[in-house]
C-alpha cells in the first residue's frame, strides 16, 4: 500500500501501539475524529493522493436504516413514562407472526448472512413503510389516550409549553441530535396548523406520528461535518468523512445497545465528549457496563450464531424425547441467550467460553433434551437454574439443544448442515452450493435401506466422490463429530437405526476425525480430535477462530460486508484487532473497545469518489 | 363509509372460515355490486407457488401413451376423471378454466455461473427469469418477478400494488420488486386483513384525526426526504429516493384504502389460522374479496414444504426424507404424489373463490390470470419437468383453456453427459432439454399489454439468452407457442 500523506496523531493513548502500522496505512483511508481540522482531498492538489485515498481499499459504508429489533427498541425507550412504563402496543413483545392485528409489526427483514443491520440487504418495499405509517398512528393512539403520563404536563391547557415542548424533545431524542432551527420552525407551523384543524391533543399525536416516520429517525444519515459546522469546511466534500459527535453517539448506541442513545449519551455527544479516541474509550467502556449492554451483546451473538434458525422445526426423533415446537423452541432460544449472556458481558470472561462451558440454565422442560435428573433442585415451571452438564458430553452453545437441532433436519442429525455453520461462522470459508449437477440425493442412500447404515455412512458417498469431495472433506469432519447429538439435541451413546420398522437398531457412533481440505485454514489442517467436546475446545484456542470471530463482529459493527481484497484497510484491522484479541485471552470488552476506537468506526465512506484530483 | 345489509351478511359469510367451508356460496344468485360494466373490470394476476415440483409420472396425462418426444394436445373434456393423473385430478372440476403446460423448463437456472443451492436457484429463478445476483453469498434474483411487472402496469396508484402471501416459513422469496430486492412475504392472514381491510374498517371516531391527518404528516417527512437526499450521494440517494417515493404512495394509498368499499369484512380469527387448511382458506377467501372490490390485482401465495400431516405422515420431514427420493424410493414417490394432490386441492380451493363472485357477464375467475408454478421440477432438484398450470383469465387472455398442452423436449443439450440429470423419465429424449421457462414469462407479460421502451410488447422477461458448456447460445426470449 502507498504511504498514505496523513498519518495518525501521536497521542493515541488507549490503542495498542503495535496498532500504529496499520494505522498509518489506513490513516488517509479513513480519517480518525482526532485528526480533524486535517484536510482531506480538496488541500491535496497532486494526483496521488486523491488516488491514495480513493476507495480502491476502503469499501462505502453505505447508507443504514433501523433493524426491526433497533426500530422497536427505539420506540420503547422513546416513549417512557417518568416511571418506566413504556407504550402498551409495545407490550407483549413482538411475537412471530399470527398475532392480533393491535400489536404493531414490520414486515421480515431481509438479511445478509444473517446480519439484519448490512445495509447492502436492506430493501424497501410498500409494506414496510405502509407498517411505519401504521406503526405511528398505533403509537400516536396510545400517546392520545394517556397524554398526561406521556408529556407529564396537560397540553390542551398549555399548548406550546407542554404540547410543542413535548414534540422538540421527541424529535431531539428520536433524530439523536439537536433540531436546525428550520426544523424548530417547521415543527411549530405544523402543530399550530393541526390545532387549528383539530385540537392540541391531536396535534401532539399528529407531530408524533411525523417524528417516527422521519428519515432522521428510520435511518442513520451520517453526513459528517458539514458546512453548517464552519470550522469544519473544506472536508464536506471529501469522500471519507468524520462522523460528527452525535453520529458516533448513534453509531456507538446501535452497536453497543441496539436501541437510540438515552438521556446521558445524548448529553455526552452534546459536551463534546465523543471527539476523541480516549473520550469515546472512555464513553465506551461505561456504556459496556450499563445492563443496555446485554441486550446489545445478545443481539451480534444471536445472528452470529443463527439463534433465529432456533423456530418452528417439529422433530420426530425415532428412539428418543420428541420436541414440542411450541413449548421447547422458544425455551431453547431463551436458553440460548441465558447462556451466552454472563459470558459474553462480564469482565473477565473469555471468548473461548461460549465453546466450552458446560454451565448452562436449564428449565424444566428441557432437562429430557439433555437427559438430566435434577429432582432435588426442584426445577419449577418458568424457572431457570444453571446446571454443570458433564463435560465429557457437552461443550459451549454448539452443543445446546437450540442450536443442534436448528442444524439438524426434522428428523435426523445433519452433518452438512452443523458442519457448514462450523466453517462459515467459526472459520469464515464458507463452502459454496453444491454443483447443480450433482445428484445430491443419493448420498442419503434412503433406498438402500436394508442393511443397518449409521447417519455417517449414509454419508460416506461424499468424500467418495471427486465432485463432492474438495468442499465435504472440510465439511464433514465438522458434521460428523456431533454424530452424538440427534436431532432433538439429545446426545446418545449409540445411534438408533430405523431400516427394519418393527424393530428399533442401535448403532455405534464414530463421532472421530481429522480436520482437512483446502477451506480448513492451515494450522487446523490435520488436528485430529475424538468428538465435538474435543474439536471445540481446540477450536476455542485457535487462533483463526478468534480472527473469525472479530471478523463477523466487525462486519456487523460496521453495518457492512468487509473488503477483502489483499490490502484492504478492512484486512488490515481485523488482522490486527484478531491477534490482540488473541493473545488478550481473547478478552471481549477489550475487543469492543478497539473495535469503536478504530478509525472505519468513527469515520464513513460515501459511496462514490466525488472529488476529481 | 357506508355498508348495506347485504355486504355484511355476505362477506361475514365468507370469512366464516371454517376449514373446507366453500367460499361466498351466496353470490352466485347475486346481483353484481363490484363492477357493473365488464369492459371496465380490471385485469388481475395471482401467482400460486408451491415447492419440491412435482412427481412428473403421477402428474403428466397421457391417456394414449404418448411418447415423450411427441408434441400434443388433449382437450380437457374429453377426458373422463379417472383419466386424469393423480396430481391434477382434484383440478378436473375447473378443466374448461385450465391450460396445463407439460415440458416447461428452467434450463438457465442449470446454466447459471452463480448458481446457488437449487432450492434458492429455483426460487429466484422462476419468476424472474433472471440469474443469481448474490449478495455477500446471499442469492439474490437480479431483475424483478414477472408479478412485479404486471403490478407496475396495472396496478392503480392509490391501492395496493401486489400482495405477497406465503403459507410455512419463508426460506426464500420469489418476488422481487427489482434486482437484488426481494418483497417480504406474509405469513398471516391477520396482518394481511390488516393491511387490505384495516383503513376502511377503522371505525373509530377518536381515530379518525389520525387517520385523516396522516396525508400531511407523509407530507412533513417527504420534506425531510427532501432536504435530506441532497446531501447524500449515489447509491444511498438512491435508496432514500425509492423510499421517499414510496411514501408518495403511501399517501396516495391512505385515500384509496381508506375509500374501498369492500363491505364490513371481520378479520380473520387468528386460532382458527393456526391450523394450515383453515389459513390457506382465509388467506384465499380475504385475496378473492381484495381483487373483487379492486384492492389489488396482483398477489402471489408462496408455499413452502407443507406440513407431514397434511399428507397422513405428522411430524414426518417432507423435503429431507421423502422429496429428495421422489424418483427412486416407492414410498417416497407415494407420498410426494400425495403432496401434489393437497396443493392440487389448494388450487382448486383458489379457483372456486374466484369463481364464487360474479363479475360483468361472468365471475372474477374470467378477470384473473392465474398460474400455478414451483421451484424445481421435481423433489431430486432438477428444474426439468417444470410443472405449469394456468387458469382464468379468459376476458383478457387470447389462449385457448380447457386444454393440456405437451411441449416435447427441444432445447440442445446444456451440458455434456446432461440429458437424463434428476428427471425421472426413462424415456426422456436424449441431449434435449425442455422449453426455456422465461418464454412463458413473456406471454403473461404480453397478455397484460406489457410493453417495450419502443412500445412494442416485450419480447424478453429476464435473461435474453444462455449459453451451454459447449458453448451453444440458447434463445430465452420470445412468446411460448400453442397458448393461443
Amino acid at each position: 500500500m502507498d504511504r498514505p500523506y496523513v498519518t495518525v496523531a501521536a497521542n493515541d493513548a488507549t490503542m495498542p501501539s503495535r496498532s500504529q502500522q496499520m494505522l498509518d496505512a489506513i490513516a488517509c483511508a479513513a480519517l480518525g475524529l482526532m485528526l480533524i481540522p486535517l484536510g482531506c482531498v480538496q488541500e491535496q492538489p497532486a494526483a496521488p493522493e486523491p488516488d491514495a485515498c480513493s476507495l480502491g481499499s476502503v469499501p462505502p459504508s453505505p447508507l443504514r436504516r433501523l433493524t426491526t429489533a433497533q426500530y422497536f427498541n427505539s420506540l420503547r425507550d422513546l416513549f417512557s413514562t417518568p416511571d418506566g412504563q413504556t407504550l402498551a402496543v409495545l407490550d407483549p413483545p413482538i411475537s412471530d407472526q399470527l398475532i392480533s392485528p393491535e400489536t404493531l409489526w414490520l414486515p421480515d427483514e431481509q438479511t445478509i448472512a444473517g446480519y439484519a443491520g448490512n445495509a447492502q440487504g436492506q430493501v424497501v418495499s410498500p409494506v414496510l413503510i405502509e407498517r411505519y405509517g401504521q406503526n405511528a398512528i398505533d403509537v400516536a393512539a396510545e400517546i392520545g389516550e394517556r397524554i398526561d403520563e406521556f408529556l407529564g404536563c396537560d397540553p390542551e391547557a398549555d399548548p406550546n409549553g407542554c404540547g410543542l415542548a413535548y414534540l422538540e424533545d421527541l424529535a431531539g431524542r428520536a433524530w439523536r441530535r439537536p433540531l436546525s432551527e428550520d426544523e424548530r420552525a417547521a415543527l411549530a407551523s405544523a402543530f399550530t396548523d393541526d390545532r387549528a384543524q383539530w385540537s392540541t391533543t391531536v396535534a401532539v399525536q399528529l407531530g408524533v406520528q411525523m417524528i417516527i416516520q422521519s428519515p432522521y429517525f428510520l435511518y442513520l444519515p451520517e453526513l459528517g461535518l458539514t458546512p453548517e459546522q464552519p470550522e469544519q469546511e473544506g472536508v464536506a466534500g471529501c469522500s471519507i468523512i468524520p462522523l460528527t459527535s452525535h453520529e458516533m453517539a448513534a453509531r456507538l448506541s446501535y452497536f453497543l445497545w441496539n436501541t437510540t442513545p438515552d438521556a446521558w449519551l445524548l448529553e455526552q455527544a452534546e459536551n463534546g465528549e465523543l471527539t476523541t479516541r480516549e473520550s469515546v474509550a472512555s464513553v465506551a467502556a461505561q456504556m459496556l457496563a450499563s445492563p443496555r449492554y446485554v441486550d446489545g451483546a445478545l443481539h451480534f451473538h444471536a445472528e452470529w450464531l443463527r439463534l433465529d434458525r432456533i423456530r418452528g422445526y417439529r422433530r420426530e426423533v425415532l428412539g428418543s424425547v420428541q420436541l414440542d415446537e411450541f413449548v421447547q423452541v422458544p425455551l431453547l432460544r431463551e436458553q440460548a441467550e441465558r447462556f451466552l449472556a454472563p459470558i459474553i458481558t462480564q469482565p473477565g470472561r473469555s471468548f473461548a467460553e461460549i465453546l466450552t462451558s458446560t454451565q448452562v440454565p436449564m428449565h424444566a422442560a428441557l432437562t429430557q433434551i439433555y437427559g438430566i435428573e435434577v429432582p432435588e433442585l426442584e426445577l419449577e415451571d418458568g424457572l431457570w437454574i444453571d446446571v454443570e452438564l458433564p463435560a465429557d458430553q457437552r461443550a459451549g452453545a454448539l452443543t445446546l439443544g437450540g442450536h443442534l437441532s436448528a442444524h439438524a433436519t426434522d428428523s435426523r442429525a445433519n452433518p452438512v448442515r452443523r458442519g457448514v455453520f462450523m466453517l462459515d461462522r467459526l472459520l469464515c470459508a464458507e463452502p459454496p452450493p453444491p454443483p447443480l449437477d450433482v445428484d445430491t440425493s443419493i448420498v442419503d442412500g434412503q433406498g438402500e435401506a436394508d442393511l443397518p447404515t449409521s447417519n455417517r455412512e449414509r454419508y460416506a458417498e461424499h468424500t467418495d466422490n471427486a465432485a463432492c469431495r474438495d468442499c465435504h472433506a472440510a465439511i464433514d469432519p465438522f458434521g460428523f463429530a456431533f454424530e452424538h447429538y440427534n436431532a432433538a439435541g439429545v446426545w446418545w451413546p449409540q445411534e438408533a437405526w430405523d431400516g427394519d420398522p418393527s424393530m428399533i437398531q442401535w448403532l455405534e457412533i464414530d463421532a472421530s476425525g481429522v480436520l482437512d481440505g483446502a477451506l480448513v485454514p492451515e494450522p487446523l489442517r490435520g488436528r485430529s480430535f475424538a468428538d465435538a467436546v474435543e474439536l471445540l475446545h481446540v477450536l476455542a484456542e485457535s487462533p483463526e477462530v478468534h480472527g473469525c470471530y472479530v471478523r463477523h463482529l466487525v462486519r456487523y459493527a460496521l453495518g457492512r460486508g468487509l473488503d477483502g481484497g489483499p490490502d484492504a484497510v478492512d484486512e488490515l484491522l481485523v488482522e490486527q484487532l484478531a491477534e490482540d484479541f488473541y493473545e488478550s485471552g481473547g478478552a471481549l470488552d477489550s475487543l469492543v473497545l478497539a473495535i469503536v476506537t478504530s478509525e472505519p468506526f468513527s469515520s464513513r465512506v460515501t459511496n462514490h469518489v466525488e472529488v476529481s484530483p | 363509509m357506508t355498508t348495506t345489509t347485504l355486504d355484511r351478511r355476505r362477506f361475514l359469510t365468507a370469512l366464516g372460515l371454517g376449514a373446507g367451508s366453500l367460499v361466498l356460496p351466496s353470490l352466485a344468485h347475486r346481483d353484481r355490486l363490484v363492477r357493473a360494466d365488464p369492459t371496465s373490470a380490471p385485469k388481475r394476476l395471482i401467482v400460486l407457488f408451491t415447492a419440491h415440483g412435482c412427481v412428473h409420472p403421477a402428474w403428466r396425462m397421457r391417456p394414449n401413451a404418448e411418447p415423450e418426444d411427441v408434441d400434443f394436445e388433449l382437450e380437457l373434456a374429453g377426458l373422463g376423471e379417472d383419466q386424469w393423473s393423480p396430481c391434477l385430478a382434484p383440478l378436473h372440476r375447473h378443466r374448461e378454466q385450465l391450460l396445463i403446460v407439460d415440458g416447461l423448463s428452467q434450463v438457465s437456472a442449470y446454466l447459471d455461473p452463480h448458481a446457488a443451492e437449487p432450492h434458492a436457484q429455483g426460487h429466484l429463478s422462476a419468476l424472474t427469469g433472471s440469474h443469481n445476483d448474490e449478495q455477500d453469498k446471499e442469492p439474490r434474483a437480479s431483475g424483478p418477478s414477472i408479478d412485479q411487472i404486471i403490478a407496475q402496469h396495472i396496478g392503480c396508484p392509490d391501492r395496493l400494488a401486489s400482495l405477497e402471501l406465503g403459507m410455512g416459513l419463508t426460506v426464500n422469496p420469489i418476488s422481487y420488486a427489482g434486482p437484488r430486492a426481494p418483497l417480504p412475504v406474509e405469513l398471516s392472514p391477520t396482518r394481511m386483513w390488516e393491511r387490505v381491510f384495516g383503513l376502511s374498517n377503522a371505525s373509530s371516531d377518536q381515530l379518525a384525526p389520525l387517520y385523516a391527518g396522516q396525508a400531511s404528516v407523509l407530507d412533513r417527512v417527504d420534506q425531510h426526504y427532501a432536504a435530506l437526499a441532497p446531501s447524500l450521494s449515489g447509491d444511498d440517494r438512491l435508496k432514500l429516493d425509492q423510499h421517499r417515493e414510496l411514501v408518495r404512495e403511501l399517501e396516495r394509498r391512505v385515500v384509496g384504502l381508506q375509500a374501498l368499499e369492500c363491505g364490513v369484512v371481520a378479520p380473520p380469527d387468528p386460532v382458527l389460522t393456526l391450523d394450515y387448511e383453515a389459513r390457506h382458506q382465509a388467506m384465499v377467501s380475504l385475496l378473492a374479496v381484495a381483487l373483487s372490490c379492486d384492492a389489488t390485482r396482483v398477489a402471489s401465495i408462496l408455499h413452502t414444504t407443507m406440513p407431514g400431516e397434511l399428507c397422513g405422515l405428522p411430524g414426518q420431514d417432507l423435503h429431507n426424507d421423502f422429496a429428495h427420493y421422489s424418483r427412486s424410493d416407492p414410498q417416497a414417490i407415494a407420498t410426494m404424489t400425495t403432496y401434489g394432490t393437497v396443493h392440487a386441492n389448494h388450487m382448486a380451493t383458489l379457483l372456486d373463490a374466484l369463481a364464487a363472485i360474479p363479475e360483468g357477464d361472468g365471475t372474477l375467475l374470467d378477470n384473473t390470470l392465474v398460474v400455478w408454478v414451483s421451484e424445481l421440477g421435481n423433489g431430486e432438484h432438477a428444474f426439468e419437468t417444470w410443472p405449469v398450470v394456468i387458469a382464468g383469465g379468459s376476458n383478457f387472455t387470447s389462449w385457448r383453456l380447457g386444454r393440456y398442452l405437451r411441449v416435447a423436449p427441444s432445447t440442445p443439450a446444456l451440458a455434456e453427459g446432461w440429458q437424463t440429470a434428476g428427471v425421472h423419465e426413462a424415456d426422456w429424449p436424449n441431449d434435449l432439454a425442455g422449453t426455456p421457462h422465461q418464454k412463458l414469462l413473456v406471454s403473461i407479460a404480453r397478455a397484460f399489454g406489457v410493453s417495450d421502451e419502443d412500445g412494442e410488447l416485450v419480447s424478453q422477461v429476464g435473461l435474453d439468452s444462455a449459453t451451454t458448456s459447449d458453448g451453444t447460445q440458447i434463445d430465452l426470449t420470445g412468446e411460448l407457442d400453442g397458448l393461443t
